[in-house]
């Protein structure tokens, strides 16, 4: 069986019991037997609707966790493809403000109302969002084709959204509410997660992760760059394309749902790659269950955890040291 | 025998000034199983947008390429990828991957966007690199080859295609005499097997050695044998340089 297979099973597995201890926690005074037996019933379909423990777990704890790996597989898949659009392992969708972007379009939807035409609404508009700074980025890079330029670019991005997004907050000052609302939201959380909001978010992460794994062997082969490519019958263009419009799915999906989460993108793949190579076809699949994997432990630690942390902060908090690490290692290893 | 590769009236420009500055203009060349053709000329003269032209990846100011009689812009990417490989004068993976990922990279033109690498790409990855003596470089991280190491590597990426006419940007610039030589033998298997091999340089002795046709990029362009447009006169005037016949070392393979 091949590293890759075994890495998929494996981290199958680590979903699913991960999935389950996350099920374990949470507000209401269940212990572990009958929620597993409430999990039991649920699957077996046998599940009553009049008992509180199954209400409980199926409608409270297992949308939340469900939208938690989802969010996971998609963020850290996104990365994925955004670094091999890029061809550069830094490029992450929080890092060079794609997600900023997307949220930023979300927050002017929900502050103009338009959230209320439908539950797609924010979604699409968080796709847009993260679409439209990805297209700008693309611009910029194959102008400058400049490592340094895109990263620094995508800062300037970043930080232009969080301004914009801090001034439609102080414009919706008198509606504190929304004010509460939207904050809460750009700090990545997973608080209340319905069944609603796992339907809303698994059209374009599904629809994403499968358009990302339908790349694999594209991104491979700009591994050499655009020119390379060209000359081995893959055309660019179509590639980024392609590639813009899966990277809008997943972080527009994951960002409506969950709010800004960071540097998922980065770690998750990064890891992939440096246990098992750069090539996408295993490389993409991997790190959307690795990234689901991690962003189930991550939330299951916050909701341990004695102060209430939102997730956001901790992939942030492991993040940052990892995304210098990975900058100081490709500077070492430059070659000479 | 119709040629495999052909450019008719061939021109190309880059945008300058008040009008256009012409790279090459009016070539002609056929460019048939065996061949082995040295693009000559002085850095900056256009050799590099021959080459990329010649593999379709710009299209002539005027003129065109035709690639087994059809015009190569008509062509479907990967079936015209199936038959010319390009190896860029640079080009570096952006993840230090293992050296048979890159030689694997390859088979692109023969596999669908989901197909896995098959059997038979596997054994062209691994003739490919037996062609080029880089067997035990398989699986050696990108970071940690040599610069010789790199362009075998790259080399054998060409092969794995199993594309019969080869294009190749400067393989030899940065390499030393004996590294040099490695290839340059490796591409005269190739030709010997039936292969077109096209190579741009600034190197004459390199030229001399290896080539049997010529092409001159410069002020004017220029086809003809290698013993036709070697000589001082001729390449004094391209390189813009006072050429005379000498004595000089000679190096050969072991």
């Amino acid at each position: 069986m091949s590293r890759a297979r075994r890495w998929a099973i494996g981290g199958g597995l680590a979903v699913a019991a991960l999935a389950i201890t996350a099920m374990l926690v949470g507000p209401g005074d269940i212990d572990a037997t009958q929620v597993l037996s409430a999990i039991g019933r649920g699957l077996v379909g046998s599940s009553r609707a009049d008992d509180l423990i199954d209400a409980q777990v199926w409608l409270l704890r297992a949308p939340r966790v469900l939208v938690v790996a989802l969010v996971g597989a998609a963020l850290a898949g996104g990365g994925a493809v955004t670094q091999g659009l890029f061809r550069n392992p830094l490029a992450d969708p929080s890092v060079l403000g794609i997600s900023l972007g997307a949220a930023f379009v979300a927050v002017v939807g929900i502050f103009l109302g338009l959230d209320r035409a439908g539950v797609w609404v924010t979604p699409l508009l968080a796709a847009l969002g993260a679409g439209a700074t990805l297209g700008v980025l693309l611009g910029l890079a194959t102008r400058s084709g400049d490592a340094t330029t895109l990263l620094l670019a995508g800062v300037a991005l970043g930080a232009t959204f969080g301004a914009a997004t801090t001034c439609v907050l102080a414009l919706a000052g008198d509606r504190h509410e929304l004010g509460i609302k939207v904050l809460r939201w750009l700090m990545g959380s997973f608080e209340g997660r319905s069944w609603g909001h796992l339907a809303v978010a698994t059209a374009p992460i599904g629809a994403g992760l499968a358009l990302a794994v339908a790349l694999a062997r594209d991104l491979d082969a700009l591994a050499l760059g655009d020119d390379v490519a060209a000359s081995l019958g893959v055309s660019p263009r179509a590639v980024q394309r392609r590639a813009v419009t899966a990277v809008a799915l997943l972080v527009g999906g994951a960002t409506a749902v969950a709010g800004v989460l960071g540097f998922l993108g980065l770690v998750v793949p990064h890891v992939v790659r440096w246990r098992l190579g750069s090539g996408h076809r295993s490389l993409l699949p991997l790190s959307a269950i690795v990234g689901a994997s991690t962003l189930l432990a991550v939330d299951t630690l916050t909701r341990i955890a004695p102060v209430a942390l939102p997730p956001g902060i901790v992939t942030s908090l492991i993040g940052a040291p990892a995304f210098l690490w990975i900058l100081l290692r490709q500077r070492s290893r430059r070659p000479t | 025998m119709s040629p495999m590769l052909e450019a008719r009236g061939c021109g190309l420009s880059v945008p300058g000034g008040a009008a256009p500055r012409w790279l090459v203009r009016g070539l002609d060349l056929e460019i048939r199983a065996g061949d082995r053709i040295a693009v000559l000329g002085p850095s900056g003269a256009g050799k590099t947008t021959l080459l990329r032209a010649l593999t379709g990846l710009v299209t002539p100011t005027e003129g065109g390429v035709w690639l087994a009689d059809r015009p190569i812009a008509r062509w479907e990417p990967r079936a015209r990828a199936r038959q010319i490989a390009w190896l860029p004068q640079r080009a570096e993976p952006w993840s230090d991957v293992p050296a048979h990922e890159i030689v694997a990279l390859g088979r692109t033109p023969h596999l669908g966007a989901l197909a896995r690498l098959g059997e038979a790409d596997r054994l062209a990855t691994n003739a490919a690199l037996v062609q080029v003596g880089a067997e035990t470089l398989a699986h050696r991280p990108w970071s940690s080859l040599s610069g010789g190491e790199r362009q075998r590597v790259m080399l054998a990426r060409m092969l794995a295609s199993d594309a019969r006419i080869l294009l190749l940007d400067e393989p030899t610039a940065a390499l030393d005499v004996g590294h040099a030589m490695r290839v340059m033998r490796c591409c005269d298997a190739l030709a010997a097997d039936g292969s077109a091999i096209v190579f741009a340089t600034h190197d004459l002795d390199l030229a001399q050695r290896w080539a049997d046709r010529v092409v001159c990029v410069g002020a004017r362009t220029v086809v003809g044998t290698a013993a036709e447009l070697l000589v001082p006169e001729i390449m004094g005037e391209l390189f813009d340089v006072r050429a005379q016949w000498g004595r000089r070392m000679v190096f050969d393979a072991p």
